[in-house]
């Protein structure tokens, strides 16, 4: 089993895949109850949604420069990080963001473990 | 497991997308190909994007870094002498755009950053703040061996300029002592047939002739004078080539002092030593000997009837600009410069204020009568100016007079 069937089994772990474009593709049942968010609300819509604004442009960054030069400088390794709920609430999480690329286009797909009550 | 549905994007869409991120993706490496440190916070200081020289820097991971505030991340060394704040506090200052030095240690290791900030309005009227950070420990540090080498420099330049003056002061001296042997030479033997026929005229004249006499004497006593003044030249021009050695100046004083200890003692004059211990100076010690004998017995022979002479010796930092103090290149002494001081003074006669101007000037005597030429205070002067040293002569206020002399040390 590779990364990311694992990750569309987990059950217990908040989870988001996107696609290319960091458009979300899928989430599971603790994504939707950690954020919020329904599954119907969420699919179509960038990742953004779930990254503080402070953060955006960072992320717009980054994800622009890993799609230039498939050069990784935070796959696969936790980090912590905040993220914020439909509700506006900010929390610190770990993330294990992994990539993959699937017939010649990237997927993604991250783990976000709440550090804090939720 | 849920079913992802596509997402709703149109060719055009994604496209745009795809161009714009690759615009992104170009401008986030060549930011990050630069050397410096750039930091972009918001209006509270918080980073909302680095390159990876700034996490190179604070020695985080680039990702780590975001939403920390940079006042916690590069912490810089206070400096209580400038009262200078970090460069992310006080961003509601009206003063937005800075750049500044500032000192940041890491273990062992010092940096001096050049830290610029600038504000831009973006998104809605939020102000945001782009830091540039450049590492400018190694410049400041070739900044300060550059000025340290410049002021060496300055130094060696000036001892050269000195030492030229010295030898080009040594040259004229020494050719006017050998114009003055040659003239000396010259005139001595016409003198000597003079002063015989001279004698031999005053030995046929008497008391018959009292005229005739009273010419005759006037005209040896001039002889005398002319023999006297080419003595002196002589005497001057005899004396060895300049030696300059660091010398103890008290010591060259007590030399002197024992030259002329016979007059001291028949004059019934007292003497009076203050000296001030004070660092070899260089000079020519005969010369400088030379000198001192001819204040000292002008000294002596303004008291004739005795008083004090007085000896003073010490070191004194020059603060008034004139006389030879100045930054001129002909000046001897820089403003703030230390120098060594003698001083001779007597409690004689004084010196007639019309005459004080005049003192220096060659073959000008008040002392015709007790055989003066003129020409002691003047040579005392010009050995005294090849040692790029000063003369100064006044009266005391309580009567007499005081010679100052300044050397370099």
């Amino acid at each position: 089993m590779d990364t990311f069937e694992r990750l569309r089994e987990e059950e217990t772990v908040p989870v988001v895949i996107t696609n290319q474009q960091g458009l979300i593709t899928h989430t599971n049942k603790p994504f939707q109850r950690v954020f919020g968010w329904s599954e119907d609300e969420v699919l179509g819509k960038p990742l953004t949604l779930i990254i503080p604004k402070a953060l955006h442009d960072a992320h717009h960054l980054g994800f622009s420069r890993f799609l230039n030069t498939g050069r990784p400088t935070l796959l696969d390794r936790p980090l912590q990080l905040k993220a914020v709920t439909k509700g506006g609430r900010e929390f610190a999480a770990e993330h294990i963001i992994s990539a993959e690329k699937r017939n010649g286009e990237w997927i993604f797909g991250a783990t976000i473990r709440p550090l804090v009550e939720v | 497991m849920m079913l992802s549905k596509e997402p709703l994007l149109t060719d055009n869409s994604i496209s745009l997308l795809n161009e714009l991120r690759t615009t992104l993706g170009k401008l986030e490496v060549a930011l990050s190909a630069i050397a410096d440190s750039i930091v972009w916070t918001d209006a509270q200081g918080k980073i909302q994007w680095c390159n990876e020289a700034f996490a190179r820097l604070v020695g985080r991971r680039h990702i780590e870094v975001l939403g920390s505030q940079l006042v916690d991340l590069l912490v810089l060394e206070e400096d209580r002498a400038s009262h200078q704040t970090h460069p992310a506090q006080l961003l509601q200052s009206p003063e937005t755009d800075t750049v500044g030095c500032y000192r940041l240690r890491q273990g062992d290791r010092k940096f001096i950053l050049e830290i610029s900030r600038t504000r831009v309005w973006a998104e809605s009227h939020n102000a945001t703040f782009i830091f540039v950070i450049r590492d400018v420990t190694e410049n400041k540090r070739s900044e300060a061996e550059l000025r340290k080498a410049l002021s060496n420099l300055e130094k060696s330049h000036g001892v050269l300029k000195n030492a030229q003056w010295q030898i080009e002061q040594a040259k004229k001296l020494e050719l006017i002592g050998r114009l003055a042997v040659s003239v000396a030479h010259s005139i001595k033997n016409p003198l000597a047939s003079l002063r015989m026929g001279i004698d031999y005229f005053a030995g046929g004249t008497g008391a018959e002739d009292p005229e005739g006499t009273f010419i005759l004497t006037s005209m040896k006593d001039a002889l005398e004078r002319v023999n006297a003044v080419i003595g002196e030249l002589l005497d001057f021009s005899n004396s060895q080539a300049v030696t300059m050695r660091p010398e103890d100046i008290n010591s060259i004083i007590e030399h002197s002092l024992l030259l002329v200890q016979h007059d001291l003692k028949r004059s019934g004059i007292k003497v009076e030593r203050i000296f001030k211990e004070i660092p070899p100076v260089p000079l020519d010690r005969n010369k400088i000997a030379h000198v001192l004998v001819n204040l000292v017995v002008n000294a002596i022979q303004s008291m004739p009837k005795g008083g004090t002479l007085t000896l003073r010796t010490g070191l004194e930092k020059l603060e008034t600009l004139g006389g030879r103090v100045g930054h001129r290149d002909f000046d001897f002494f820089k403003p703030g410069e230390t120098v060594a001081v003698a001083e001779i003074e007597d409690t004689g006669v004084g010196i007639p204020e019309e005459v004080l101007g005049k003192v220096f000037e060659p073959f000008f005597t008040t002392k015709r009568a007790l055989g003066g030429t003129g020409l002691g205070l003047s040579i005392a002067a010009s050995i005294l100016e090849l040692h790029r040293a000063t003369i100064e002569i006044r009266n005391r206020e309580g009567g007499g007079a005081r010679a100052t002399l300044r050397f370099q040390i």
